[in-house]
């Protein structure tokens, strides 16, 4: 069996999605964790200096989607068929748009970087979240799944849900306006698999 | 056959990896691109409101890595085997990363956007090109392959290469620091399948600035 360590901060961020999917598909790992104080201490002993990633067999990985990709592919989570595949790819690259225009707003609000929080989330964040949103319920209502796409559950639902999530916690009066996404969000957190898991973690 | 039509801008932009795909794999497509000014008129007649698009079957996908993987898995160009497909989707992911800082400081060179082009060119693409450029190097480096990752040509240096021409062509200086980097470029271009049709982008057409539609 392979022995799998993931190393990132001790947060969500964007490992959160690799941890959910590894406790979906019950696949053991040591979840190696750090204080985000003590990043400058860990960061030289790591294969790139980045994180997350994930260590197997003499092996590692970077970069967050490719890492759920990699695993997803292994436990049928990555979508049914070439072009659903695709389709999950792309949900995942234009989530990773949507991030990066709400990256700054963010960690100035967690106080990680100096700035306007007020002006970037007025001028970055909310065009973005008038784009993104939409399109999320959007694929919500076309699959019939109750997940982003047909075949069902998918490691795009693992990083699209985590980040919703963020955003209900630092902007709630956007998300809820969207009765699909916060419906989703409640199925995501009913999945019989992960009930417990994000019952007890903490947000 | 499957008839294949991808609709982008007439630029390198990001649609450019994909018509490279489809030349290198001597796939037929319909390449259909528009001028930048026509694209408000354009972006309602498509199925999501976003190029580069790719329809075929009755099918589109849009997301040019997503388009790129989908069909570079059907021609060999995904990397060989699980662990290497992974690398080669790092590669891009932080290609995108790179390019997403670097795109800014782009558009207000072209006056697209308001913006302090000096400035930015200090604070945003120097400091990720000293930290984006030594890792493509070392890639190539690494591989042996002359290619980003062991076993040859995947996507990854069709995506990787031509942003490195755009960033070439308005930061020379950057660049010219890189010999690896130079070298690639080079050896991409001699790409016996490709040779001719890299021979026929002129610079004009390399220049073009591919409109941001985010919005």
């Amino acid at each position: 069996m392979v022995h799998y360590k993931l190393t990132y901060f001790d947060t969500r961020g964007i490992a959160e999605a690799i941890r959910v999917l590894m406790k979906y598909a019950n696949i053991d790992f040591e979840d190696n964790r750090f204080k985000v104080e003590d990043w400058p201490k860990i960061k030289p002993t790591t294969p790139t200096g980045k994180v997350p990633i994930l260590e197997f067999d003499g092996n590692y990985l970077i970069e967050s989607a490719a890492i759920c990709r990699y695993l997803a592919r292994k436990h049928g989570l990555a979508g049914k068929g070439d072009l659903e595949e695709a389709k999950v790819d792309a949900i995942v690259d234009q989530h990773k748009d949507f991030f990066s225009q709400s990256f700054s707003w963010l960690m100035i609000k967690f106080g990680r970087e100096e700035g306007d929080e007020e002006e970037q989330k007025k001028t970055k964040f909310l065009p973005a979240a008038e784009i993104y949103l939409p399109l999320y319920q959007k694929y919500l209502k076309e699959s019939g799944s109750g997940f982003l796409v047909k075949s069902g559950l998918t490691f795009a639902d693992f990083i699209v849900s985590e980040f919703l999530i963020t955003l209900r916690l630092n902007a709630p009066e956007i998300i809820e306006k969207y009765p699909e996404i916060l419906q989703y969000i409640d199925r995501m957190k009913n999945i019989p698999q992960l009930k417990e898991y994000y019952a007890t973690r903490k947000e």
